[in-house]
């Protein structure tokens, strides 16, 4: 399979670990287990975050801004709704209104929060018909109501004493915080100021400056505004998972570290064995260099087939893992999973290879005149 | 043993190895002296040794055990480094070589033939006659087959060390030693191991080597009948050449 003249160093790599499978098994198994700590659980730790990213919802890039601590008159003016949407250019910025009010139909009536928003297009998805935006008549309903009420797309509800046709069924996320009901046209709701503003930003990070940004602009004297953004919650769940994974990472290397120093065991072990032979090698006008290159083969090897083995057993258990957990198996081979198995791989070979070089320097010594008086 | 079939191929191989190789020693030795501590005493194995040997010619040096045959041949076979004296390979003073010279000396002009044969027990006949040109450039396989015909293992190609016998195994090691040209080829106790008869057989092989291939055998012995095959007979006594 492997020449001889072509891969001299590895052909006989090769056939020196063939020579005791028990001890290259042993020490290949170190390796799997270093390789499989490394990039199994860095698999997992990605699925677990993948989850708790899912249930957080689609909305880590809005910022919800809602009246202060020290705002007097609990609302959000139409002024400070001008700062907020010079901080945030290029973002969506939707006031809000909300009430509690009674919403019916022929046969039913529900008391529910109503939310009364310009442009609701931006916030919600519709199931069913479509969300003029900006929106200035008709009613948006959230699929469970229009199933309590009896209602369907296109009838109508009333709101508040004032009759709506329902133009879209709400798609609702379902995450928490985005429990809405029923959207009516912002203007329909009769008050001063707002209740609250949700700006869409670009993306999370956008999200996070915007949610720090607006209360420095707004809050000039007082504490009239204060932001919320799911975006800290995920960087949170995010900065949580990234100390784990280092933990983790840290324990696979550890145990690399230790199934390398197995392997420096091993490797002097056979080839001290070895050591007649080595000499033979040496007398017959085999060079240092190429006993080392022989050596150093063997053990960067062992470090390729336990680094495979340990990277095909990490996919077993990551599709396994990503099954339970998400549902979607294939989702191990999400980019940063394959990188946790090139870092385990790499890892494995760089530790086997190191662990070479001393008992490749050690065989290199070997003393042909010994070999000639035996 | 069975010479007969392979004339062709030899002839062939000696003619194109021969021609162009100088007169004059092969490997000489000039007043070389090796000394080894040992608990506070100097003991010499070689004592102030003249010693030399021309292409074709095959020598035996025999000698009681401790006599210093060993540390002849490894001296000769730049495996070890005199503590006086100088040492030609093929005319080159090579006395002074570092290790990487002497290995790269040993890889051109020298081949050696050992007791236990030492052959590399995972490789098969033909790889093992290819260890000593394994990380040299060029496809040595036509001529390591050759080889192995030509000391009657060609139908055992194939064949691992365990599934040949100790004259068979002798056989591999002589290809081996020879895969290189060499100009010295160097064996301690090659009928160590071996029956009378096998022992016989490879001495024929070596003194045909000698002849056909202009090669200087050197054998180091404590086996009579080695002398009954060699041009010369040196008798080493406590490092002394008699």
């Amino acid at each position: 399979m492997i020449d001889l003249l072509e891969f001299p160093a590895l052909r006989m790599a090769w056939l020196n670990l063939r020579r005791n499978t028990l001890r290259t098994g042993l020490a290949t198994l170190g390796i799997v287990i270093g390789v499989v700590a490394i990039a199994a659980i860095g698999i997992t730790g990605t699925a677990l975050q993948y989850g708790a990213t899912q249930e957080l919802g689609g909305l880590s890039n809005t910022v919800t801004v809602f009246p202060g601590e020290e705002n007097a008159d609990n609302v959000i003016t139409d002024q400070q709704v001008d700062s907020i949407e010079r901080v945030a250019t290029g973002a969506v910025v939707a006031p809000q209104r909300s009430d509690t009010m009674e919403v019916a139909s022929r046969s039913e009536r529900r008391q529910v929060n109503v939310e009364a928003v310009s442009r609701p297009a931006a916030l919600y998805d519709a199931a069913e018909g479509t969300i003029p935006s900006p929106m200035r008549s008709g009613v948006l309903l959230n699929a469970d109501l229009a199933d309590e009420l009896g209602v369907e797309l296109g009838q109508t509800v009333s709101v508040g004493g004032r009759s709506y046709r329902i133009i879209a069924i709400l798609d609702e996320p379902g995450g928490f915080g985005q429990g809405v009901s029923v959207v009516i046209p912002l203007d329909d709701i009769d008050q001063d100021g707002y209740d609250q503003v949700t700006v869409v930003a670009e993306d999370g990070d956008a999200a996070q400056r915007l949610a720090e940004e607006i209360p420095a602009e707004v809050n000039q004297r007082d504490e009239v505004v204060d932001t919320f953004t799911p975006a800290d919650i995920q960087e949170s769940v995010s900065g949580f998972f990234a100390t784990l994974n280092a933990a983790l990472l840290g324990v696979g290397s550890i145990s690399l570290v230790v199934a390398g120093v197995s392997i420096l065991n091993v490797m002097l072990m056979s080839v001290i064995e070895r050591q007649a032979e080595i000499g033979v090698f040496r007398a017959v006008g085999i060079r240092r260099r190429e006993v080392m290159r022989m050596v150093v083969a063997e053990a960067t090897l062992l470090g390729v087939v336990g680094g495979v083995l340990g990277v095909v057993l990490s996919l077993l258990i990551g599709y396994a893992v990503n099954g339970l957990l998400n549902g979607q198996p294939m989702l191990v081979f999400q980019p940063r999973n394959l990188e946790f198995l090139a870092l385990g791989f790499g890892f494995a070979v760089l530790a086997s290879t190191l662990s070479g070089v001393y008992p490749a320097w050690k065989a290199s010594t070997a003393n042909p005149v010994e070999v000639l008086r035996g | 043993m069975t010479d007969s079939p392979h004339d062709a191929a030899e002839t062939e191989s000696g003619a194109t190895a021969s021609p162009e190789r100088a007169a004059g020693h092969v490997a000489e030795l000039d007043g070389v002296t090796r000394e080894y501590r040992s608990g506070g005493e100097t003991i010499a194995a070689l004592a102030d040794v003249n010693f030399a040997v021309d292409p074709g010619e095959m020598v035996a040096v025999i000698g009681p055990s401790g006599s210093g045959k060993s540390t002849l041949l490894n001296v000769l076979g730049l495996l070890d480094v005199p503590t006086a004296g100088t040492v030609r390979l093929d005319g080159d003073d090579v006395t002074d070589y570092d290790d990487e010279a002497r290995t790269m000396a040993r890889r051109r002009t020298i081949g050696f033939v050992f007791q236990s044969f030492h052959l590399v027990p995972m490789l098969t006949a033909v790889e093992n006659v290819l260890v000593p040109t394994m990380f040299v450039e060029g496809d040595q396989r036509p001529r390591a087959r050759d080889l192995l015909e030509r000391v009657g293992l060609g139908d055992r190609l194939d064949h691992r060390p365990d599934q040949l016998s100790g004259g068979q195994r002798q056989r591999v090691a002589i290809a081996r030693a020879l895969v290189n040209e060499p100009r010295l080829l160097l064996a301690d106790e090659p009928t160590g191991n071996l029956d009378r008869d096998t022992g016989r057989n490879i001495l024929d092989e070596f003194e045909r080597i000698s002849a056909e291939e202009e090669v200087g055998v050197v054998a180091v012995t404590h086996d009579e009948l080695v002398t009954e095959f060699t041009d010369r007979t040196v008798e080493l006594i406590d490092g002394v050449i008699q």
